[in-house]
């Protein structure tokens, strides 16, 4: 096993009184002019999905404790078994209902997992994508870290269209592959090049002019290929053009150190045959990605449909997988197995969550100034409506939480890309709507 | 290919545009016409008035309820914009929610017609939708494909794909789909560097590096402050390993491992196996990494062997910095395991004391270890081979630089792109070296950065096939022949004797061809092929998927499920080299077994690790592909059978005929019936089926899956199968139910079949051809790197026809597809 030479000074970083430390902004890092500006507090946004939906019993059901939707709507509601562990964050989270993607309504059950931060329509013939709403967001405020965003998940890779793995789509549509290796994601974000700064400044500059030789000579060969071949070429040609973007961003950023953080409560070497401490950690390098500033965007597809790997995370709790799970809820016992996966999923949020809110940042804390959601796009197994959703965060953008509410109006679904567009409105990234939004859930702010 | 045999059936005239002559022309023109033709004949004669007489009343001209029209509805699937209304009346059709229940209601065959005709359209259009018109999509190198062709490219052999994001299966089960690979820039990022990392490694600067050599006969504590009395034995039982201990060694470089040994072999047992490790640090509990592979040792003690394992230490967990236990440990772990509770797996990590087994077990073969020897870094020149292979010999002057670099390059091109590069090519590599050499200090440098260029190029990464001068289909050029044929049977790229035959041309000559394929067949990078297509046409990576719960096996050992998949590579490759007819696959007088394989079947007289040949008894109820674990374990839920799943395995993998994935909104199967819990599992799916919308598709599948019930979920024959109810889980075995088990069904056409064995005959007698065609669709699949369409029909027809003529040889076959328009244009 590799030493880890990083500093252990994450604690002294916490306990850290002004405002100042709190962060390590690029802002006040790059040059001491630009450090006495008053500093902008960042805003961020992370999404995490998990598939086959939630447990749902009926509102008269024995076993509806272990549903996941509260009891009551409104800001008296009474948390179920299943959130338990979000009641201090009460005034962080708001429980959502009632939101669906209208494209998504009627396909296939389990086909849905690719739009739930698109909601790109996926009916006839099309199974192309559209952009998801983390990568416009990134679009606006990528530049200011050294990632524009982060993708993560469970299974890896990009997988099938209507199965896959990841949950971020670039502007054209294309899946950005997930990271699924703890180690290979720390070392991403904080692991130290070897060699100078000058070597690998030197480093940085021949890959440009080389990136800049490939596109020139693959332009030229785009031509010589057929009609179908050229859209898949495509592919390559936007990489290209992507990974020159992120070599001149790694040529700003190489003056500024990553940043240093303690490794040694995080297991590294865990894989997805430990699942529970795999979410643990997976949760815990979300924390250090945000707590660092090294991205302010990030998704997690802690499970996908059909997720050959994270589908049986269930199993680490003795029980079934995800998928038999949700189509056993009808049986006895059904809700109250996968009610109590729904547990585990909610506790993992309330550690993360609680993480960011214990750290101090601006006039408030981190989660503050962050936006998480948590859901899957069925209720019921095969059901692509009433999306299960947790919703928190970003106070200081107004939220305003502490609810449980449903948006459907006369059984009809409010579309789910108006709770997007609301994220990424109050975010400041975008007032004129997102993907086939109709408005904005004006609800969820004062 | 599935649906289209069916629907071709209700109108010749879809078939004729291909029969008479395999157009070339555009599939989607074809599509459009011919989709839609059928569409009307079969309709306005069948389907168009049960929707009058049921539906149109409600929702038609006078009314739409629920703002649906169903007369007006467009009937092309594939382009209209009314597939969902047709899939949401599939839905309320099978789930009987329509027509309401005070109207007049369809009888069961006009309901079932209707289901029928819906069903076979929206599959038919999703094939559709998804064909390439015949066309291979430019695909790019798999992740196992680029880490052999860099291995092989470079000269040196590292783990070039671990970073890179894993691949998904295509819809037909292959992993080398073009239309299914991305490409993105992380992947484009991680190319970059393992280029990079490469090049730094194979191409080499400076003086020769200090060797280190040690020796050791002593198995030692881990440890060094261990200090034992005398040293463990060197006579180590299965589970049990030597270990020895080197203070002073490199962190990078080839090593070498060699192991002098010798087996003491009981009766009736298989030999010892051998594994050798590199880098179980002392002072951690981190094992170390493998180095080579596992090897059978049979040589006695009076001529001990003398096994040789080659790494790279840059693979391995070697510490650099300083510990109070220093010291770099070798592992050599004997690790037959017969399966039997005897074998006693120890944790290395752990415990010390364990290992003290002075006096082993004379009822299990013992590995003897007399010397291990570690010689790191080892060369046999310097620079080393894969540096001059490279670069060529000697050192290159500042006035030979330029020359030199522009040599190397084209050279190192025309290995990369598989082809010889242009001149054009060749100049834009070369001026990338020259700028480079401005800013490196050395000639190899700017080569690293120059050749790093070529490595993350689309010449490289893709297998390009630009298209014709004139539309429509071309001839390959020989070049292009050798990267197909090279990755479909060696999963890297072509060797120098295949680019010398594309580069004279003789390689499209018919018989240097033939002789080519099987020159490739003989190597041992054949292997690859063997592995890589039987793990992805048989999807055995469903064993891992599976886990198989104690609380119903408590005598299962899960030690078992990686022999599983092993018995199925080794079948299938025994089939393909020994020549034998592919209907083996159906039903075989013989298995590919180890001693632990075995004794799980419950079958004698196997011994060892490897995977041998046994012949099989009908009391054994084994032969053929459909009663291996692989298949059974993985197609079960870990508890019991799944007869559906079993079911869909057999008419998708074995027929290429899949069943539609199930409508949304199926219900399942209902526990509330009375008694549900002590019926057979074919009894509940018989209440399942009694709902007429499931019927029609179930009738279909069911009776392939139930006449495997005999096999529980760890692939074992039974005569009753254990029930629990959800309540009754967490409870000892001995307070559940047993309930009876009924392995009988009727086949669509009528035949009655009753267990495996009855399956088995029925496969043989009744769909051998099915199966004949969809084993040449599934190798065409992988040869071609695409899915197969009816495009392809004729040519698979034929095939087909003269796999059959020829004793369903698999080398045959692979000749043939070799040698066919498929593979030969695009």
């Amino acid at each position: 096993m590799k030493k880890k030479s990083w500093h252990i000074d994450r604690r002294t970083f916490l306990r850290g009184t002004g405002v100042a430390l709190g962060l390590p902004f690029l802002e006040c890092m790059r040059t001491p002019a630009q450090a006495a500006v008053p500093i902008s507090v960042p805003k961020r946004l992370c999404s995490i999905f998990f598939p086959y939906g939630a447990s749902v019993p009926g509102e008269d059901h024995k076993d509806r404790d272990w549903g996941w939707f509260p009891v009551r709507e409104g800001n008296t509601f009474r948390y179920t078994k299943v959130m338990r562990s979000l009641e201090p964050l009460r005034s962080y989270t708001t429980v959502i209902g009632g939101l669906s993607h209208p494209t998504g309504r009627s396909i296939g059950g389990h086909d849905t997992g690719d739009i739930f931060l698109t909601g790109a329509d996926f009916s006839g013939a099309n199974f192309r994508n559209t952009v998801s709403f983390d990568q416009v967001a990134a679009a606006k405020y990528g530049h200011l870290t050294r990632y524009a965003s982060l993708v993560l998940s469970s299974d890896g890779g990009i997988g099938l269209p209507t199965r896959s793995k990841t949950l971020s789509f670039t502007q054209s549509g294309q899946p950005i592959p997930g990271l699924d290796k703890p180690q290979q994601i720390f070392d991403r974000l904080f692991g130290v090049d070897a060699g100078t700064i000058q070597e690998t400044r030197q480093r940085l500059e021949t890959e440009t002019s080389l990136l800049d030789r490939v596109l020139d000579q693959s332009k030229s060969l785009r031509n010589k290929l057929g009609a179908q071949d050229q859209q898949k070429y495509d592919e390559y040609l936007t990489s290209v053009r992507d990974i020159e973007k992120q070599v001149a961003r790694s040529q700003q950023w190489l003056d500024v150190p990553k940043p240093k953080v303690d490794a040694s409560e995080l297991n590294l070497d865990v894989t997805t045959d430990a699942p529970l401490d795999y979410m643990k950690t997976m949760y815990d390098l979300m924390y250090l990605a945000f707590q660092s500033d090294s991205t302010r965007v990030m998704t997690y597809m802690l499970s996908a449909m059909n997720g050959q790997i994270s589908g049986q995370f269930s199993r680490a709790l003795g029980l079934d997988s995800q998928h038999r799970l949700a189509h056993d809820a009808g049986k006895p016992n059904g809700f109250v197995n996968q009610g109590k996966w729904n547990v585990c999923l909610a506790e993992n949020l309330a550690r993360f969550l609680s993480r960011l809110e214990a750290t101090p940042e601006g006039d408030g804390n981190m989660l503050d100034n962050t936006l998480v959601l948590l859901g899957t796009s069925n209720s019921r197994t095969h059901n692509n409506r009433n999306y299960p959703l947790i919703f928190a965060g970003g106070n200081s953008m107004g939220f305003k939480h502490g609810q449980y509410l449903q948006f459907d109006k006369e059984g009809e679904d409010a579309p789910m890309s108006n709770l997007l567009f609301t994220m990424l409105n109050r975010m400041g990234v975008s007032d004129t709507g997102f993907s086939d939004s109709t408005g904005d859930l004006s609800e969820l702010y004062v | 290919m599935r649906t289209n045999k069916d629907a071709l059936l209700y109108d010749p005239s879809m078939r004729n545009p291909i029969l008479k002559a395999f157009s070339l022309c555009s599939l989607f023109v074809f599509a459009n016409g011919g989709a839609a033709a059928i569409a009307t004949d079969r309709f306005s004669t069948e389907i168009e008035p049960l929707l009058e007489a049921y539906c149109v009343k409600c929702h038609g001209p006078e009314e739409q309820e629920s703002n649906l029209r169903i007369d007006t509805l467009d009937r092309d699937f594939v382009n209209g914009r009314d597939g969902e209304s047709w899939h949401d009346m599939l839905d309320v059709l099978i789930l009987e929610d329509m027509p309401p229940e005070d109207e007049d209601q369809p009888s069961v065959t006009e309901r079932a017609a209707i289901v029928e005709w819906i069903t076979d359209k929206l599959t038919q259009a999703s094939e559709i939708r998804r064909s390439t018109g015949g066309q291979g999509v430019v695909r790019r190198l798999t992740r196992y494909e680029y880490n052999n062709t860099l291995t092989d490219l470079l000269g040196v052999e590292l783990d070039y794909a671990k970073d890179l994001p894993p691949e998904s299966s295509s819809h037909d089960g292959f992993l080398n789909n073009g239309s299914v690979m991305g490409m993105s820039s992380m992947q484009l990022e991680f190319y970059l560097k393992a280029a990079q990392r490469g090049l730094s490694i194979a191409l080499v600067e400076g003086a020769a590096p200090y060797q280190y050599r040690h020796w050791s006969t002593e198995n030692v504590a881990r440890r060094e402050a261990w200090v034992l009395d005398e040293p463990h034995t060197r006579n180590i039982q299965p589970g049990n390993a030597f270990m020895s201990r080197i203070l002073e060694y490199p962190t990078e470089g080839a090593v070498t491992i060699r192991v002098k040994a010798h087996a003491v072999i009981p009766e009736g047992k298989g030999p010892p196996r051998m594994r050798v490790r590199i880098g179980v640090l002392a002072d951690t509990y981190i094992p170390g990494s493998q180095v080579g592979q596992d090897i059978d040792v049979w040589e006695t003690a009076t001529e001990s062997g003398v096994y040789e394992f080659r790494g790279r230490l840059e693979e391995f967990p070697v510490l650099t910095t300083p510990t109070p236990h220093p010291g770099l440990v070798i592992t050599v772990q004997n690790t037959y395991d017969d399966g039997s509770d005897a074998i006693e797996i120890i944790d290395l990590r752990l415990n010390e004391q364990q290992r003290e087994l002075n006096t082993p077990d004379p009822e299990q073969p013992w590995l003897v270890v007399e010397r291990v020897e570690f010689v790191a870094p080892d060369y046999a020149v310097w620079p080393p081979r894969h540096h001059q292979d490279i670069l060529g010999l000697g050192q290159v002057t500042a006035a030979e630089e330029e020359e030199r670099a522009r040599e190397s390059i084209a050279k190192f091109m025309k290995r990369a792109f598989r082809r010889p590069p242009a001149s054009k090519e060749v100049d834009e590599v070369y001026a990338f070296y020259n700028e480079s050499r401005q800013s490196y200090p050395t000639h190899i440098q700017a080569m690293r950065q120059a050749l790093s260029m070529v490595l993350v190029s689309p010449q490289f990464l893709y297998l390009m096939e630009p298209k014709g001068a004139k539309p429509g289909f071309r001839k390959l050029t020989p070049h292009e022949v050798a990267s197909r044929l090279s990755y479909f049977l060696w999963s890297t790229m072509p060797d120098d004797r295949l680019i010398e035959l594309a580069d004279n041309g003789r390689l499209l000559k018919n018989n240097v061809l033939k002789k080519e394929i099987r020159r490739m067949l003989d190597a041992p990078k054949s292997k690859r092929f063997v592995e890589q297509f039987a793990d992805q046409w048989l999807d055995l990576g469903a064993l891992d998927r599976v886990a198989v719960n104690p609380q119903f096996y408590p005598d299962f050992n899960d030690r078992v499920k990686p022999d599983m998949r092993k018995e199925s590579i080794a079948f299938f490759e025994e089939v393909l080299r020994e020549n034998l007819s592919a209907l083996n696959f159906l039903d075989s007088d013989f298995a590919m077994l180890n001693e632990r394989l075995a004794k799980h079947y419950g079958i004698e007289g196997v011994v060892g690790t490897e995977m041998s040949r046994a012949a099989l008894k009908p009391e054994h109820r084994r032969g053929g592909l459909i009663t291996q674990a692989s298949m059974l374990v993985g197609n079960s839920t870990g508890e019991d059978s799944h007869p559906i799943d079993r079911a869909v395995w057999i008419l998708d993998r074995l027929l290429d005929d899949p069943p539609a994935p199930p409508p949304a909104s199926v219900p399942d199967l209902d526990p509330e019936t009375p008694g549900f819990a002590q019926l057979s599992l074919k009894e509940q799916l018989e209440i399942h089926r009694d709902t007429e919308g499931c019927v029609s598709c179930h009738r279909k599948i069911d009776p392939w899956g139930i006449p495997l019930e005999h096999f529980d979920a760890t692939g074992l024959y039974r005569t009753e199968v254990l029930r629990l109810t959800a309540e009754e889980k967490g409870q000892a075995r001995n307070q559940s139910e047993w309930a009876p088990l009924d392995a009988e069904d009727v086949m669509p056409d009528g035949h009655e079949i009753n267990g495996a064995d009855q399956l088995k005959a029925y496969l043989l007698e009744e769909r051998k051809d099915d199966f004949a065609r969809a084993l040449v669709v599934k190798i065409a699949a992988y040869a071609l790197g695409r899915s197969i369409e009816f495009t392809d029909e004729p040519i698979i027809d034929r095939l087909t026809a003269q796999f059959a003529d020829n004793d369903y040889r698999l080398d045959f076959l692979i000749t043939s597809i070799v040698s066919s328009e498929l593979f030969l244009t695009r």
